[in-house]
């Protein structure tokens, strides 16, 4: 055996350890959804001898899960456009736009990035308690906005800087009004920074877990990670069944992350790396 | 040109993130502060009484707040020493040529795009002792090595480091990607110049790569230590800051404990604001690293 040869051998043990350790969790978590509660109890290690798919239909038929799945969509994607258009407005502002008190403005966004989440929790019960929105999905979705915007607003402020003024003369000229530059030019040419702040917002919020266990009581209302919660708490000698629960809360999200790795790897690391 | 914009135009582009942030961010923090400065007891609809500091008076005695924080530095301080040096490890496996470069890097990305409430399930369920038949106790066993008779998360002195784990877990192959975009970021020739210099493997990952990989370093880091300050899912799932006597309690953790679950919100503020102010002032501190490191990217590209 040659030295290159068994230095590589060593290199690809060590990267197989580390896949082992990454997604072994995540593949016994798989197969004991499909095991018995007698099969997942004798033998915790190994692949289920049948497939056995009564754990899955009972989360799927039986409990709240489609209905947490539903709130989930319907909470995450309303946060995620609401802060997109907010947070594109408001970066372009600050990109192309000169008024008094816009660097103190900034930063008082910016410094958002860096708040814990728990300063606000028990002033935006009572504010929502006033509000009337008191445990609704309203609520929910207007905190995600306001803490989604300070990094949203921050990587779009930077691309909008990155558009060629010249564009936007030549726009001017043509007799476009502000709204129409930011519309017609601006936004178009925003779409890869606009994606980066999509994928970002929709993967942090589809897995947040702390403003909904605030703020949300009813069942009815719960979103996947709270509901994955609640449901651990009911079913906690059922491990297949457990087991089963969160196989579906993170399907969804693992196959869109099957299908546009790349673009979620880089609007992860990119959004943290601004905030 | 910029300034020919009308001033009704410019708020009507911020109107909608002004009055959000405002409303949701910055008010509620105005009273917190507030809040924290009166006695608002249990179930009381109202705040009783002003009290001025008598809270944070309160709050300096509180020995379980002081145990909390002290949990926070050792989360600091190992998410550290066990994240960065795996993470740059892993990066510098992946920098040469890897087949299935692509496909390592995405798998071991993988538990940052699971929700924190699945990933603490799940290893609370491997965390179980003997008797529920805990998988890491029974790989111990086989192992022939000691195990925790209550299991990792029973176990007053291992708990708080279990739950390190399983958020180091979480996080290494994010900060592996950083690592693995500064490593592409240097230029070939120097590894080429090291090369001729004689230098093996080790010498040039001494020599080349960790220097130049500095200033990521200290990105991941600042990441790292603003995150653990105000670290909260994964352990409030695991373990709610128990088992008993607060061996995993965080500030965070213990403020949802008193100011939400047991609704006193006068002192429940208190350590609201005292996570707060702890975090900012570490936030500070930690920006003139920041700022020292981004000084340090521009001199690696000049």
């Amino acid at each position: 055996m040659t030295a290159p040869f068994l230095r590589k051998l060593v290199l690809y043990a060590l990267l197989a350890a580390f896949v082992v350790v990454a997604v072994y969790p995540v593949l016994w978590m798989f197969t004991c959804a499909l095991k018995t509660r007698r099969e997942a109890a004798t033998d915790k290690w190994g692949p289920p001898e049948t497939l056995n798919w009564a754990n899955f239909r009972r989360v799927l038929f039986e409990s709240q899960f489609p209905r947490y799945i539903l709130n989930s969509v319907i909470v995450t994607v309303s946060a995620v456009v609401l802060t997109l258009v907010a947070a594109a407005c408001a970066g372009f502002a600050f990109a192309r736009m000169r008024f008094r008190g816009a660097t103190i403005l900034f930063y008082v966004f910016l410094a958002g990035m860096m708040i814990p989440v728990h300063i606000v929790l028990i002033p935006l019960l009572k504010i929502f308690g006033v509000l009337g929105l008191h445990d609704t999905h309203a609520a929910l979705v207007m905190s995600y906005v306001a803490f989604s915007l300070p990094v949203s607003i921050f990587i779009l402020r930077g691309f909008f800087e990155s558009v060629p003024r010249e564009l936007e003369e030549a726009a001017r000229i043509d007799g476009c009004s502000a709204a129409g530059v930011f519309w017609f030019v601006c936004l178009p040419l925003a779409r890869p920074a606009l994606a980066v702040v999509l994928i970002f917002n929709f993967v942090t919020l589809w897995n947040e877990f702390i403003f909904s266990l605030t703020l949300l009581q009813t069942p009815d209302l719960f979103t996947i990670p709270l509901g994955m919660y609640e449901f651990s708490s009911q079913h906690t000698i059922d491990v297949p069944l457990t087991c089963a629960a969160l196989s579906i809360a993170v399907l969804p999200m693992l196959a869109v992350y099957a299908f546009a790795q790349k673009h979620i790897i880089r609007g992860l690391t990119s959004g943290a790396l601004k905030g | 040109m910029s300034r020919t914009f009308r001033s009704k135009t410019v708020w009507l582009f911020l109107a909608p993130a002004l009055a959000s942030y405002l409303a949701f961010v910055v008010v509620p923090i105005v009273q917190s502060f507030a809040v924290s400065l009166f006695d608002w007891p249990t179930h009381a609809v109202s705040p009783t009484r002003f009290v001025g500091l008598e809270n944070y008076a309160r709050l300096i005695q509180d020995g379980v707040f002081w145990k909390a924080l002290s949990h926070n530095v050792v989360l600091l301080v190992l998410s550290l020493v066990i994240q960065l040096p795996i993470a740059i490890f892993l990066a510098a496996l992946l920098s040469g040529r890897v087949f299935g470069r692509g496909f390592f890097r995405t798998v071991y990305f993988t538990p940052m795009v699971l929700p924190t409430v699945v990933i603490a399930l799940l290893w609370r369920q491997m965390y179980l002792p003997a008797e529920s038949q805990g998988l890491l106790v029974q790989l111990l066993e086989w192992l022939r090595l000691p195990s925790p008779a209550d299991g990792f998360l029973g176990d007053a002195r291992l708990a708080l480091l279990s739950v390190i784990v399983t958020i180091s877990w979480r996080y290494v192959g994010f900060h592996m990607v950083l690592f693995m975009a500064g490593i592409e970021g240097i230029p070939e020739e120097l590894y080429e110049a090291a090369r001729i210099d004689g230098a093996n493997a080790w010498q040039s990952f001494r020599h080349v790569t960790l220097p130049l990989l500095a200033p990521v370093i200290r990105i991941s880091a600042v990441l790292s230590i603003v995150g653990s300050l105000k670290y909260f899912d994964l352990v409030y799932v695991m373990t709610k800051g128990g088992p008993p006597e607060h061996v995993t309690e965080l500030t965070t953790t213990y403020m949802y404990q008193i100011g939400i679950d047991q609704q006193t919100i006068g002192y429940g503020s208190t350590v609201a604001v005292a996570g707060f102010l702890i975090s900012m002032l570490v936030v500070v501190g930690v920006m003139g690293l920041r700022w020292h490191a981004r000084a340090a990217v521009r001199e690696v590209r000049e």
